[in-house]
């Protein structure tokens, strides 16, 4: 498997450990905030005579595409090449379209910039297959038999690298991606000559096929550091009303996937994986088909909203006949889940949406069991939990809520996002912001 | 009759006996410790040498008097399973015997006769303790257990067999304890003494690992976990245990840091346990026992229902230290109908126990690692017969800690809350 041409310094280490990005972020969390954008040369602190964002890079990240000469050090001429670079900005923004992409292990993850500020002459100039995939992708809010976009997620008129436009939040199987490469071809993407940014363990998996099928090139990113990122952007570009992380840090993140990673984030640019779990979404929804016949994600959540888990979990009450006061268990715990099912009589008498339920319920609280955890042992207060796992399951958002709050008596406070399981593919666009260099 | 716990005097009984309840203790011994090796195989010390015949024949008189009545059990009564633990006086004297009520000689016939009771009782012989000196008495430590649900059968039979009027107490942990206390009272006129399951566990696991002096060793863990040519037993020593870990995995699970024997707390627990994994196979499999499950789970294959590190990567998480063949996400490749239809009952039942055995294995790395302990010891029924979450949960230790973790293992695996009751009977803390 090729390495990873990232712009982190890919540390292949094993265990946990502490990735530092370099990378100043800025305040406002977007890659620039006016019209001017700094590329980032420059290493060193001072690199800053312009009024956007400072990117100091260490010297160890190399920009892949432009070989771009990451150690320039502040020299004497650096001002005058300063202001070059200012003036180049407009040229060196990345060319449209801007994706981000996420391709995970069950669900790719795709975010799309649609420009509302295009002039009539860059109309004009527009090849037509660059228009014929905006008019697609903003015309359909349905893609394909499984392709989605998440309208009440959209984002309107926010600005990005100097450009006013839309946010579009679009998701489908990662088992349609040869479907989606396929397309890629037929709409001679390629011929764009735009970067695309990937994360998720599928940029690495499908980059061959990106190549061979449609002539694509990917830039590979990590799906952690992108999470962060877009976390914090999409939370600071505070479109809406209240930005719900004030102050964010410490925070441990719960990305809630296919399966589960475990992070505690100290700050922008510094944060560790502290652990994972194997038990994540795709165990919920691969055990509920398996369980009840069931075949999708919204058919799996309908079922368990009907069920009753405790016809399937035998509760600490089942064991005790009331609670286990020594150890603060009370009766309505969980002591075993799924354990009365060892019995006939009792498979015999519960229903698929019972199943269900019990499978969300035993699911969610592991997570939230191992969430708390880590929360306590990294002395976090603030749990942040993302990732698909998480959307539209309410019952799942109100356990962990729940879970939280009562067995850290309070100490504990479990938040939500609405973007959800998209952070990594706007992570992933933010980096093709960055990732332009000066001609 | 007697309702209260305290022993009468049986009124066949010539000896006489002085009635003792549950504080009746045996002298001469201290509390119980693990680095305290015995003078003679199984044998108690006493605190001071006897000098002289007449000092230890009083003494021994006066043993006898505050000795309980046999029979002797301790009893576990679980969510899924009651253990037992039965002593077996092997010196008896003739005059003993003579005086034997008809029916405590019939209880202990029955139980050292058989080795099934029933239709699920079940003894375990190769777990059996011969020649053990409990209390002053020698005889055989026999460890029997049956299904909870036939816990009716039990009571009944009890009744039928008037254990009541033995006037004994019956230790016994676990939840059932609790749980079943009225029927005990209602069906079989039999007064519970209750004790705590974890308190229970402690003692035991320490009790026994201080007895077991020949034969194998009652303590041991892997080497070479993944290697199945290399992989072997080996014994380890558990003296000085502490701090020590204790793993307990039964129908949920509880993970308790033992700072010493009379030091402990609860850390955690998790509700993915043995029950987890029973109740999960035999509503994917069919199966309808424990036995048939890992049978099942030992002929399939886990790979082809979970989805790994490499099925989404292509390759390794370098970055996080996540080799491809990790799990990503258990039972994650059921989401695809094609792939259900081509996995087998028996790779379902591989990945039912795979991901039961990691996730514990997971939860305990991260209690070990926060309490600062290296050593862990994982008991309870789940292990028993179970090699296949032995070695998974060996390796996993070793693997992901990095060598800092070890995994060991005890012989009377799930017993341990059972021994704890006995030996809360005969020496009441």
């Amino acid at each position: 498997m090729d390495k990873a041409k990232s712009m982190m310094d890919k540390k292949g280490a094993s265990g946990p450990f502490h990735v530092t990005n370099g990378q100043a972020f800025h305040a406002n969390g977007s890659c620039c905030s006016g019209s001017t954008f700094s590329s980032s040369s420059s290493s060193g602190p001072n690199s800053s005579s312009s009024p956007s964002s400072s990117s100091s890079f260490e010297a160890s990240m190399h920009h892949l595409h432009r070989g771009e000469d990451a150690e320039c050090n502040g020299s004497p001429a650096k001002r005058c090449r300063l202001r070059k670079r200012t003036e180049s900005v407009r040229r060196s923004r990345p060319p449209f379209p801007w994706f981000g992409m996420d391709i995970g292990g069950t669900l790719v993850k795709l975010v799309y910039f649609e420009p509302v500020d295009i002039t009539a002459e860059e109309e004009q100039e527009e090849v037509e297959n660059l228009k014929s995939i905006r008019r697609y992708l903003t015309s359909n809010v349905a893609y394909g038999k499984t392709g989605v976009r998440d309208v009440h997620l959209e984002l309107r008129n926010l600005t990005m690298c100097g450009r006013t436009g839309n946010l579009h939040f679009i998701r489908f199987p990662t088992q349609a991606m040869p479907r989606f490469i396929q397309m890629g071809r037929d709409k001679n993407f390629s011929s764009l000559h735009t970067t695309l940014c990937a994360t998720g363990g599928g940029a690495y998996k499908f980059e061959n096929e990106f190549r061979s099928m449609a002539d694509l090139e990917l830039l590979k990113l990590d799906e952690l550091d992108c999470l962060i990122r877009g976390l914090l952007y999409v939370d600071r570009s505070c479109v809406k009303k209240t930005c719900t992380l004030d102050n964010p840090f410490p925070m441990l993140l719960v990305n809630i996937g296919s399966g589960v990673s475990i992070l505690a984030v100290y700050s922008e640019n510094d944060y560790k994986r502290v652990t994972g779990t194997s038990l994540g979404g795709g165990t919920f929804l691969g055990l509920c088909c398996l369980l009840t016949g069931c075949e999708t994600f919204e058919e799996a959540l309908e079922m368990a909203s009907k069920g009753d888990s405790t016809n399937v979990d035998k509760l600490v009450k089942d064991i005790y006949g009331g609670d286990y006061e020594r150890f603060g268990l009370q009766g309505s715990a969980v002591a075993s889940s799924f354990g009365h099912m060892m019995s006939k009589e009792k498979r015999d008498s519960i229903s698929k949406e019972d199943l269900a339920k019990a499978t969300l319920v035993t699911i969610t609280n592991n997570i939230g069991s191992i969430a708390r955890m880590c929360a306590v042992n990294e002395k976090i207060e603030r749990v942040v939990f993302v990732g698909n796992f998480l959307r539209i399951n309410t019952v799942s958002t109100k356990l962990l809520a729940y879970a939280m709050d009562f067995w850290s008596k309070g100490q504990l406070r479990a938040l939500f996002l609405e973007h959800e399981g998209y952070f990594g593919a706007v992570g992933a666009l933010l980096e093709l912001h960055k990732t332009t260099e000066d001609p | 009759m007697a309702t209260k716990a305290t022993m009468k005097v049986s009124t066949k009984a010539k000896r006489p006996r002085s009635s003792r309840g549950p504080t009746g203790r045996c002298p001469g011994v201290s509390e119980m410790s693990p680095t305290m090796r015995l003078h003679r195989p199984q044998e108690e010390p006493h605190p001071s040498g006897q000098t002289s015949n007449s000092t230890a024949r009083l003494r021994s008189d006066s043993v006898k008097k505050t000795r309980p009545p046999f029979p002797w059990f301790g009893m576990d009564i679980g969510g899924t399973l009651v253990k037992l633990v039965y002593f077996e006086p092997k010196d008896i004297t003739a005059e003993e015997e003579q005086e034997e009520v008809e029916n405590l000689k019939s209880i202990r016939r029955y139980l050292t006769s058989n080795i099934a009771y029933g239709k699920t009782g079940i003894r375990d012989v190769h777990l059996e303790l011969q020649d053990l000196t409990l209390c002053g008495r020698k005889g055989n430590l026999h460890f029997i257990r049956f299904p909870t649900h036939d816990l009716p059968a039990f009571l009944q039979m009890a009744r039928s067999k008037h254990f009541s009027s033995l006037h004994t107490t019956l230790c016994a942990t676990g939840g059932g304890a609790y749980k079943f206390e009225a029927d005990f009272r209602t069906m079989a006129d039999l007064q519970l003494h209750k004790l705590d399951e974890l308190d229970c566990l402690i003692r035991g696991v320490l009790y026994i690992d201080s007895v077991v002096s020949s034969g194998p060793s009652e303590c041991y863990y892997f080497e070479n976990p993944t290697d199945p040519e290399r992989c072997i037993q080996k014994p380890y020593t558990l003296e000085n245990p502490y701090p020590l870990l204790l793993v307990n995995i039964g129908s949920g699970v509880s993970i308790l840091a033992v700072y010493s024997e009379t030091n402990y707390k609860r850390v955690t627990g998790t509700s993915l346990g043995g029950g987890t994994f029973l109740g999960l196979c035999c509503l994917l499999t069919g199966c309808s026992s424990f036995e048939e499950a890992l049978a099942m789970a030992s002929e399939g294959e886990s790979t082809k229902v979970d989805k790994l590190v490499r099925d989404i990567y292509g390759g390794d998480y370098e970055r996080f230290g996540l080799p491809g063949w990790a799990v990503a996400s258990s039972f994650g490749n059921m989401v695809s109908k094609e792939k259900r239809e081509t996995v087998s009952k028996e790779d379902l039942a591989r990945a039912t126990l795979v991901s039961i055995t990691n996730n514990i294995g997971s939860i305990t790395r991260m209690c070990a690692l926060n309490e600062n302990i290296e050593r862990v010891v994982f008991v309870g029924n789940f292990l028993r017969v179970n090699t296949l979450s032995m070695k998974l949960l060996a390796y996993a230790m070793d693997y992901w800690s990095k060598g800092q973790l070890k995994a060991l293992f005890l012989q009377h695996e799930g017993y341990f809350g059972a021994v704890g009751a006995l030996l809360e009977l005969l020496h009441p803390s």
